[in-house]
């Protein structure tokens, strides 16, 4: 079962705090959502008006086509898996699956039957009969993910779920996840704030920041053509430089920055018949600078740097630069190559890596 | 041993004598092969024990005892978890007041709370009962018991109602098959509780009864002719009764509270 979600116009204001404003969303069926942000930028009060635990003071939420803003949780297709998995406690696992079929009128012979066949899912089959608090955070996670299924959701929401396991653990429940999603094909909308975790399950990325979308799209996407200067900050690292951006003639645009002047490709976000100078950021991934001095026209000079600091990472060695003009910007080398601190650096990038985002 | 370990002792041993000693004396001279339960000690019998077994009017009231006791804790408790789960999960108008207006009963006298009501019942016509005190008993327990549900109520429980809310329940069912059993620690520690409050209350049920009274009052009948062997051996079985309702609730909450918690 699966479900396409429409968000229109959803506002919400706890008290005087601004939560939510103007979110405009589209989920196609099937798919694994992924809304990511920082802390306190709404992505948890939005997974809440998803689930029907929060009523949006303005806007709606179509399920299917259908307006769900105002049922309550118990009558939406949708289940949530919280953030503290919220396992009832005095039941044994195979009743905590079993709950909503209970719920939904089942014998016990009925939904135990397909209560046994989700904790086969998740892999516990053999711990039926023991109690959440015999088990590990891990296996607790699974339980909630076997109980939320059992319903057979359109959709299942997701808060947190992985964030109180251990970094290996966390890896291995993504890889499981992406695959029991893919398996089931119910649509799942999964909050975190983990970038690395985004990119491992999600097919769509909705990044948030203070209350509103930020960019949203594959994680391909939003990693290599971010929409904002928070989404390239927020999707691992990104050097931002200042510059202007004045449009020439159609489609191209002449950008002044420290390093001098170029030609680039209008941006999207830009009105070609604006000719007047706008300030603008370049985005440049600490990948795509590289410690060369530019002969080609595929590539920009940006002058000398010294290493001030440096760092070896296993598959590459991150290295922070300082330019003469006081510049800092953050490279990855690679894994073997040979520089130290106070080592002159000749820096370039390739053109087609450079992204140009709005200012702030 | 130093002296500071002598006197704690000492004063242990003080504290302990103060606390039981009554009773014991009381236990004591309930095996007295006399007509009256003072010094010297002869005995031991079990004659005032067979004369309360057979006396009909104190088994009767007895009984008596046991229902009232029974039946007020069960509504106290009902009362209680409701208020409880009312006052913690929900929005509610002046709830600091609410509060303090449910637990305030705990601070009035039993005797302020027996006239009142006795008062009610004389001007609603309602005839005095074995029912007045069950009233009486709900008026003083539904405070403690809502006191001590309220109390293990957290917010960590929210979100497992809330879970069993999204998976289909209503309210009455996440009540009861959800909220009532995650509290069932304190729900049986305030039913046990309120259950000896009521037992051996005495205040109330004397002034809230008539034909049909509790063992405490029938005791305090029995006083009136004077001391005698056969009160001490009534007072022995209250004491018993207490004591094993004190034992339950320990096996059946405390140690499992406990194996609970060493669990985690």
């Amino acid at each position: 079962m699966t479900a396409t979600i429409d968000i229109v116009r959803v506002s919400h204001r706890y008290g005087n705090t601004q939560a939510l404003t103007d979110i405009n969303l589209n989920f196609e069926a099937g798919s694994f959502v992924v809304l990511l942000g920082p802390s306190g930028c709404g992505k948890t009060t939005l997974l809440s008006v998803l689930g029907g635990f929060v009523t949006p003071t303005e806007g709606s939420v179509f399920l299917n086509g259908v307006d769900i803003t105002h049922q309550p949780p118990a009558k939406r297709a949708t289940t949530t898996m919280f953030q503290d998995y919220a396992l009832f406690p005095h039941m044994t696992l195979i009743d905590n699956v079993g709950f909503g079929l209970r719920m939904r009128g089942q014998s016990k012979k009925q939904r135990n039957q397909r209560a046994a066949q989700l904790l086969d899912l998740v892999g516990l089959e053999a711990s039926a009969k023991k109690k959440p608090h015999e088990l590990s955070g891990g296996q607790r996670q699974r339980v909630a993910l076997a109980r939320a299924l059992a319903v057979e959701p359109e959709v299942l929401l997701l808060d947190e779920p992985l964030g109180a396991l251990d970094l290996k653990l966390r890896r291995q429940m993504q890889v499981e996840l992406k695959a029991i999603q893919k398996r089931v094909g119910t649509s799942f909308i999964h909050v975190t704030h983990d970038q690395e975790e985004a990119m491992a399950i999600a097919d769509q990325i909705i990044v948030m920041n203070a209350g509103k979308v930020e960019d949203s799209g594959t994680p391909e996407s939003i990693y290599l053509n971010p929409g904002s200067a928070f989404s390239a900050a927020f999707m691992g690292e990104a050097n931002l430089v200042d510059c202007t951006l004045k449009t020439v003639r159609s489609g191209v645009v002449e950008v002044t920055s420290f390093f001098g002047v170029t030609e680039l490709a209008a941006p999207p976000w830009i009105e070609s018949t604006n000719s007047t100078e706008v300030p603008a950021l370049l985005c440049i991934r600490p990948e795509h600078l590289m410690e060369s001095a530019a002969t080609e026209d595929a590539f920009i000079n940006l002058g000398s740097a010294t290493v001030v600091n440096h760092a070896f990472f296993g598959a590459y060695q991150r290295c922070e630069v300082s330019t003469e003009s006081g510049r800092t910007f953050v490279l990855h080398l690679p894994q073997l190559s040979d520089v130290d601190i106070g080592a002159e650096l000749s820096l370039s990038v390739p053109v087609k890596s450079i992204v140009l985002l709005p200012p702030g | 041993m130093r002296l500071s370990g002598l006197l704690s002792y000492f004063y242990a041993a003080l504290i302990y004598g103060f606390i039981f000693l009554p009773v014991g004396v009381l236990v004591l001279f309930s095996f007295q092969d006399s007509r009256l339960p003072i010094m010297p000690f002869k005995g031991p019998t079990l004659k005032w024990y067979e004369a309360v077994l057979s006396d009909s009017r104190l088994t009767e009231s007895m009984v008596n005892s046991l229902i009232v006791a029974a039946s007020s804790s069960v509504v106290a408790v009902l009362l209680g978890f409701l208020a409880a789960y009312g006052l913690a999960r929900h929005v509610l108008p002046a709830k600091g007041l609410q509060r303090a207006l449910l637990t305030a009963p705990l601070t009035v006298s039993y005797l302020i709370i027996a006239l009142g009501l006795l008062m009610l019942f004389n001007a609603t016509g309602v005839s005095l009962s074995l029912w007045t005190i069950g009233v009486g008993h709900v008026v003083i327990n539904t405070p403690l018991c809502f006191a001590i549900i309220y109390s293990q109520m957290g917010d960590h429980q929210v979100n497992i109602e809330n879970a069993a809310k999204d998976l289909g329940a209503n309210v009455w069912q996440t009540l009861r098959l959800v909220t009532a059993p995650m509290l069932m620690p304190a729900i049986v520690a305030s039913f046990f509780l309120a259950l000896t409050f009521s037992w051996d209350e005495f205040i109330i049920a004397f002034l809230l009864s008539r034909f049909d009274v509790t063992l405490p009052v029938e005791i305090w009948g029995m006083l009136r002719s004077g001391l005698n062997p056969k009160t001490n051996a009534a007072g022995s079985l209250v004491f018993l009764i207490s004591m094993v309702l004190l034992v339950l609730a320990e096996l059946l909450v405390f140690r499992r509270i406990a194996r609970k918690s060493s669990d985690h």
